[in-house]
This record gives structure tokens, C-alpha cells and sequence, in this order.
């Protein structure tokens, strides 16, 4: 019985899942940070946008940001999870004595 | 036949959305875009994305880190060069030198710091995003530093200009340009004929001359723009500079390769004798010194220097990045796809302000791209399934 399940992965593959994360993180965020740009924007009334159409644009901004941070960390699950290796595989590597 | 053409536009997407994109913008700009001031300006105001997307691809291929700090070191070697030249009346060359060692001791700080002590890329340049602004502030007492210094200026911001040839119209820029496509055409020959000297083989002659007869076209198409503005902007050989230069070390050097064997398996890399800690370092470093550069081009283009300059560049190269293929190519992106994604959204970003489009209306057009990537990358992860 084992009191600790220990899990491997195929590193690469991971390691891409991760970077394919961080970059969609970066890119959620850049699309917040043009939300809120748009509304500082109307505050100021500097843009010839009205207020309502700038509003809107913002809200669609930043939800569209939520979104993708949602789908970026389902798509990360799912990736980590393909990333596992079969049980089989796990067994071979554990028994190979590496330098 | 349709296999072919399926596998060509997903090769070529970005090139083909840049094309599409130019077009887009040349009938709205009533073919204004393709003046030959707005050309060369095209390259001027997009150059500091060209350069920093160059050092941020080094630290994506690290595995997906991001520097959220280049946009305030862009901020304070500006304001540090400004106020050198302006106030302490220094020469510009010592201050040129002493502000990219600046640049590259923040990449050295931070590089150390998420190298060796392995603090998280994202905390340590989160937060030299606000200590490197403030500092920036400090040295501008809040104010506008405006720039002068006429070396510093022809250094960065000037046109080569030839006596005898660039005199009346700037034949220097069309002279290069042709020498450039030449060598692009010939280069085609000469490598296949080492590749069938060596015993590789050789593919199919039309595709490979095909494609550099195109890029040679629109090589020759932008130096005859040039010839007919004021010619080449130095600006142009700087990023030209970064650019190869990159290009070189990812594509040809063992140390480029260790920044792709680190994103992909660190542990590995590690095992194969490869000190990891030192590539995460020269990512980072690397990466402020290019932001340093883009600094001391920013204050030339502009001539000025203040507490706001930098903004947002490190989303602008992120964008870069993203837009490029990175995404798509799991990140491991190259420097010639940053260069497209850069050029990508450059081309709106001159687009609009040709058009006269107010700032807002610009960032919903941005949003509005980015969107569109986005949406390419849950589209095409949907079609491929899980290993993506």
C-alpha cells in the first residue's frame, strides 16, 4: 500500500503546457490593462468615444480577459494531464538506475 | 493539391495577416500608408517592440517567463541619459556606454536573483517594475527631461546620409537595398550547392527562390521608399543589429540552443552538464540591456524623456510575442515570427494614427487583435485535442 502517490510526467510537455500558460496569463492581463486604459480614458473626456461605447468596449475587454483566464487554466489541467505518463511507463522509469 | 495550400496558410498565417493587414490599412489610409514618411516612420515607432521582443523571446523560451519590468528600465536609463546630458552637460558616448551598463546591471540584479536564488520571474520583475519607474521619477523630479544633445541624436536618431550620393535624393538607401536582395537571391544557390556538396539533400528549387524573391521584392519595395523620404534611419541598423544578432544566437549557437533545452526540460539540461542557473541569468540580463537600448532610442526618437515613458512596452512586446506564433508554437517561438507579430502591430498602430483615431478608439483596435489571437489559439488547441 502506498501512502504517497507519485505521479510523473513527460517533462517537455509539461514544461510547454506551463509556458503556453504563462503567455495566455500575460495576454489576459494586457487585455485588463486595455480595459482599464479605455475607461481612464473616458473619465478624462479626452476620447471623442462616448461614454457608453467606451464602457461597454471596457466591460467586453475585461471579460473576455476573465474568460480566457478560465479556459488558460482548464486548458492547463488538461495539458498537465496529458502530459502524465502511463502507468506502464512510470514503472520502467522508476526501476532504470540513472547516472 | 488542397493539402498544400492547408499546410501553406498554416505555415505562413502571420505573414499572410500581416499582408492582409497592410492592405486593410493602405485602402482605409487611402493608400496614405504607403507614403514614403510613413513607411520610414513605420520602422521608427515600432523599433523599441522590435528590440525588446527580441529579448523577451529568450525569456519566454526559458519556459513561458515574461520581464514585466523592461517598460520602467526603458523609463530610467532614458531619464538617466536625459539628465546626464542635459544637466551634467556629460558627452553622449561615456553616457550611451554608462547607461546600457545600467541596463545591464538590472539584468544582472534580476537575473541573479531568479537565477541563483530562484525567486519566481514574475515577483522579481513585478517588482522592479515599480522600484525601476520610481527611480525613473526620482532622476526626473517629475519633470520633462528634453534631449539635445546633437551626437546623441545622430547617433540614434539621424539618416545616413553619403556626400555625393544622398545629396539630392537618398540613392544610398536604394543602392543597400538591391545589395540586400541580391544577396538574399544568390544566398538561395550558394547554400544549395553546399547543402549537395556535403551529400544532404536538396528540395524542390521553386518554393525556396520563390520565397526569397518575395522578401528580396519587398526588401527593394521599402529601400525605394526610403531613397524617397530621407533614407536610412540609423535607427533602422540598430534594430537590424538586434535582430540578426538574436537571430544568430537562437538559430546557430550552442548557447541558444541551451535557452530552448532549459524551456523544454530543465532537469535534463541540467543532468547534461548545462548550468541552468547561468542561461536564466543571461535571459534576464540580456533582456534589461535590450530594454536599455530601447531607452536610449526612445529619448532620441522623441527627444525627450518623462516619468510615463515606457508605459506598457512590456505588453507591447508580450503582444509581439503572443501574435507571433508563440502560442501556437507551444513557446518556442522564433525571432522571425516576433518580428512579424511586431511588425503585425505596428502596422495598425500607424494605421490608426494615420486614420486619426483617438487613443481609446486604438485600444479597443488592439484589444479587438489580440482578441483575434486568442481566439485562434482556443480554435486551433480545440482541433488538436489535448497534446495541443
Amino acid at each position: 500500500m502506498q501512502s504517497n502517490e507519485h505521479i510523473e510526467y513527460d517533462v517537455q510537455q509539461r514544461a510547454r503546457a506551463g509556458t503556453r500558460a504563462t503567455l495566455r496569463a500575460a495576454v489576459a492581463g494586457y487585455l485588463a490593462y486595455l480595459a482599464w486604459q479605455i475607461i481612464q480614458g473616458v473619465r478624462s473626456g479626452e476620447s471623442t468615444m462616448t461614454p457608453a461605447v467606451g464602457y461597454a468596449a471596457a466591460a467586453f475587454f475585461a471579460l473576455a480577459a476573465v474568460a480566457f483566464v478560465v479556459y488558460l487554466i482548464r486548458r492547463w489541467r488538461i495539458e498537465v494531464e496529458a502530459a502524465r505518463l502511463p502507468e506502464s511507463a512510470q514503472t520502467e522509469e522508476s526501476t532504470e538506475d540513472e547516472t | 493539391m488542397n493539402i498544400n495550400v492547408k499546410a501553406f496558410v498554416k505555415k505562413y498565417t502571420m505573414v499572410i495577416a500581416l499582408v492582409a493587414v497592410f492592405a486593410l490599412f493602405g485602402f482605409l489610409t487611402h493608400g496614405r500608408l504607403l507614403y514614403p514618411q510613413n513607411m520610414s516612420n513605420l520602422l521608427l515607432q515600432n523599433s523599441y517592440v522590435l528590440v525588446l521582443a527580441c529579448g523577451m523571446l529568450l525569456c519566454i523560451l526559458t519556459g513561458g517567463n515574461i520581464d514585466l519590468s523592461v517598460g520602467s528600465t526603458v523609463c530610467l536609463v532614458g531619464a538617466l541619459a536625459a539628465q546626464l546630458m542635459d544637466k551634467s552637460g556629460m558627452n553622449a558616448i561615456p553616457v550611451i556606454f554608462l547607461c546600457l551598463m545600467v541596463g545591464a546591471i538590472i539584468g544582472g540584479w534580476q537575473g541573479f536573483w531568479i537565477g541563483y536564488v530562484h525567486i519566481p520571474p514574475f515577483i522579481c520583475t513585478l517588482s522592479g517594475m515599480f522600484l525601476f519607474r520610481g527611480l525613473g521619477r526620482v532622476i526626473l523630479q517629475s519633470k520633462t527631461v528634453p534631449v539635445k544633445n546633437k551626437l546623441f541624436l545622430n547617433i540614434f536618431a539621424s539618416y545616413v546620409q553619403i556626400p555625393g550620393l544622398d545629396d539630392a535624393k537618398k540613392w544610398s538607401a536604394l543602392i543597400i537595398g538591391c545589395a540586400i536582395a541580391l544577396f538574399l537571391v544568390v544566398s538561395v544557390f550558394t547554400g544549395r550547392a553546399k547543402r549537395a556538396s556535403k551529400g544532404y539533400a536538396v528540395g524542390a528549387l521553386a518554393p525556396e527562390l520563390g520565397k526569397k524573391l518575395i522578401i528580396a521584392a519587398l526588401v527593394v519595395f521599402y529601400a525605394w521608399k526610403l531613397t524617397n523620404y530621407k533614407g536610412i534611419p540609423v535607427m533602422l541598423i540598430w534594430v537590424l543589429a538586434v535582430v540578426f544578432i538574436y537571430s544568430f544566437i537562437t538559430s546557430k549557437t550552442a548557447l541558444g540552443r541551451y535557452f530552448y533545452a532549459v524551456g523544454g526540460n530543465e532537469k535534463a539540461t541540467k543532468l547534461s552538464g548545462i548550468d541552468t542557473r547561468k542561461v536564466y541569468f543571461l535571459a534576464y540580463l540580456s533582456m534589461s540591456f535590450l530594454a536599455g537600448l530601447s531607452g536610449l532610442l526612445m529619448a532620441a526618437r522623441i527627444a525627450s524623456v518623462n516619468g510615463d515613458t515606457g508605459n506598457a512596452f512590456e505588453m507591447d512586446a508580450i503582444g509581439s510575442c503572443f501574435i507571433g506564433g508563440a502560442s501556437a508554437y507551444g513557446g518556442s517561438g522564433t525571432v522571425a515570427g516576433i518580428c512579424i507579430g511586431a511588425i503585425f502591430l505596428g502596422v495598425i498602430n500607424q494605421g490608426m494614427s494615420i486614420i486619426g483615431l483617438d487613443n481609446n478608439w486604438q485600444y479597443i483596435v488592439k484589444g479587438a487583435v489580440l482578441l483575434v489571437a486568442v481566439i485562434f489559439d482556443v480554435v486551433s488547441n480545440h482541433k488538436t485535442g489535448k497534446a495541443g
